[in-house]
């Protein structure tokens, strides 16, 4: 499903990602942890396509994710449907009035019929528990009610993979256990989810597989 | 009938019964007629009309509670004053008619949006301008700078505790220390407008922004729109009092 090819990467210089090679498969979940600044964010930020690789390539089923291709705005969005990003601060990616709008913001870029917009709002508010705060607006969420939140409008997109930049930071005890239970709940044959995290409990709760990454910006091992 | 009016009365008098009914009412209207009353207060060429709107304004001031009062006047007097600065010279060289027309008008105007912003919340105010069919982009450049305002003041107010933490004995950190909390919230505002347009891209951004509730037209909203012919009568009537 997604490739990477000895992708380096660099900011100004500074090596982010160094020959990173992997190929995650569709079905599994993966958990990469490794200390801070070892280039987690850097990683998930390729596999949106929000950076590109300095050397190497990067492949979705196949096909190049290179920032002229990027430029096309089909690609782009066909790029995004597949892909789901969940940012580690949340509130950065709420941008909408209500929780409501927030979920069928998504929905409403596809194009997608009215009836059928209406319908996944609904799914995913009662999914994530967001019933009583449909109407409010994310800023004035607490941080667990804006992971939901996010979740809950990157999921009603239904996108094939998953990404979870720390998805339990800044989450109380059960928050944190709520979402360990919800990362189990949607793994299945038909989505791939990646992870990045410190938290041991985690990656041993919902991973097949974990990659550690080293300080010197590389893949070290992985373990099934 | 006595309890009838008995309760009307109470209505009106009971801030949370009152804020209910307003509510009820499609805030689009309400701007509608907002904007309307402050055209008309601007093209009147006589004081009677400004004159009677301000009394019905102020009459609907009287019934908030007293903080509440404080709050909507309290907003009216620095327009107020200063408009009354700039036309002083009017005054003093034989015009005080002007400077007593344009002070009510802007008196009126403010006043009016005090009392809208008062009872309408700014989530409904935005549904209410995409009702009303402005632009999308503006309504969402509008959304956006509010949620900036709450999220960089909120962060402000945190560096603000951390540095007042750390001024133990010494005053001479105001200096230097404005200038970085102003310099770090800035770099803060831009790291959030790159972060905020990320997320959107990878939600597939292509330029649809509009809110998901739909009001139904109601009974309140009829008699609501019945000010507008009313308000216009009633400038029509006073022009011709000239």
């Amino acid at each position: 499903m997604l490739d990477l090819d000895h992708v380096t990467f660099s900011y100004d210089g500074r090596p982010a990602l160094t020959d990173f090679t992997y190929h995650f498969e569709m079905g599994k979940c993966y958990c990469i942890v490794g200390p801070n600044g070892c280039g987690k964010s850097t990683l998930f930020r390729i596999l949106n396509g929000l950076s590109f690789p300095e050397k190497g390539t990067y492949r979705v089923d196949g096909t190049a994710v290179t920032e002229r291709a990027m430029k096309k705005k089909e690609f782009a969005k066909e790029l995004h449907r597949k892909v789901g990003f969940i940012f580690q601060n949340a509130e950065v990616q709420l941008f909408c009035r209500t929780v409501e709008d927030e979920i069928a913001f998504g929905l409403q870029q596809l194009a997608l019929p009215e009836n059928e917009i209406r319908e996944r709002t609904e799914t995913y508010i009662h999914l994530l528990g967001l019933g009583e705060l449909r109407q409010r607006a994310p800023f004035t969420l607490s941080g667990g009610e804006q992971k939901r939140t996010a979740l809950a409008a990157v999921l009603a997109m239904e996108p094939q993979v998953l990404i979870l930049d720390e998805p339990v930071s800044g989450l109380d005890e059960d928050g944190e256990k709520w979402m360990t239970d919800f990362i189990r709940s949607i793994r299945g044959p038909e989505r791939l989810i990646i992870i990045a995290t410190h938290r041991h409990e985690l990656s041993e709760a919902v991973a097949d597989e974990v990659l550690h990454m080293t300080k010197e910006h590389r893949l070290l091992t992985h373990q099934g | 009938m006595i309890m009838q009016i008995m309760k009307m009365i109470s209505r009106l008098t009971e801030p949370e019964k009152r804020r209910q009914a307003e509510n009820r009412v499609n805030p689009a209207f309400r701007l509608c007629v907002a904007i309307l009353t402050i055209l008309l207060c601007a093209l009147s060429k006589n004081a009677v009309f400004t004159g009677s709107v301000i009394v019905v304004l102020l009459l609907r001031v009287a019934f908030l509670a007293p903080r509440e009062i404080a709050n909507v006047l309290g907003k009216t007097v620095l327009p107020v004053l200063f408009s009354a600065l700039i036309l002083l010279p009017a005054a003093l060289l034989g015009q005080p008619g002007t400077l007593l027309t344009v002070t009510m008008k802007v008196f009126e105007s403010v006043l009016l949006l005090a009392l809208l912003n008062h009872s309408v919340s700014w989530k409904d105010m935005s549904e209410a301008m995409g009702e009303m069919h402005f632009p999308q982009i503006l309504i969402m450049t509008l959304d956006t700078m509010i949620r900036f305002l709450v999220i960089l003041g909120r962060f402000m107010g945190r560096v603000l505790e951390a540095v007042g933490l750390r001024k133990v004995g010494k005053d001479d950190w105001k200096h230097a220390g404005t200038g970085g909390i102003l310099g770090v919230t800035y770099l803060k505002a831009q790291q959030m407008e790159v972060q905020t347009e990320e997320a959107m891209a990878c939600r597939c951004f292509e330029g649809t922004y509009r809110s998901r509730r739909k009001r139904k037209f109601g009974r309140r909203d009829a008699l609501y729109l019945l000010l507008a012919p009313v308000i216009l009568t009633w400038f029509v009537y006073t022009q011709a009092l000239m």
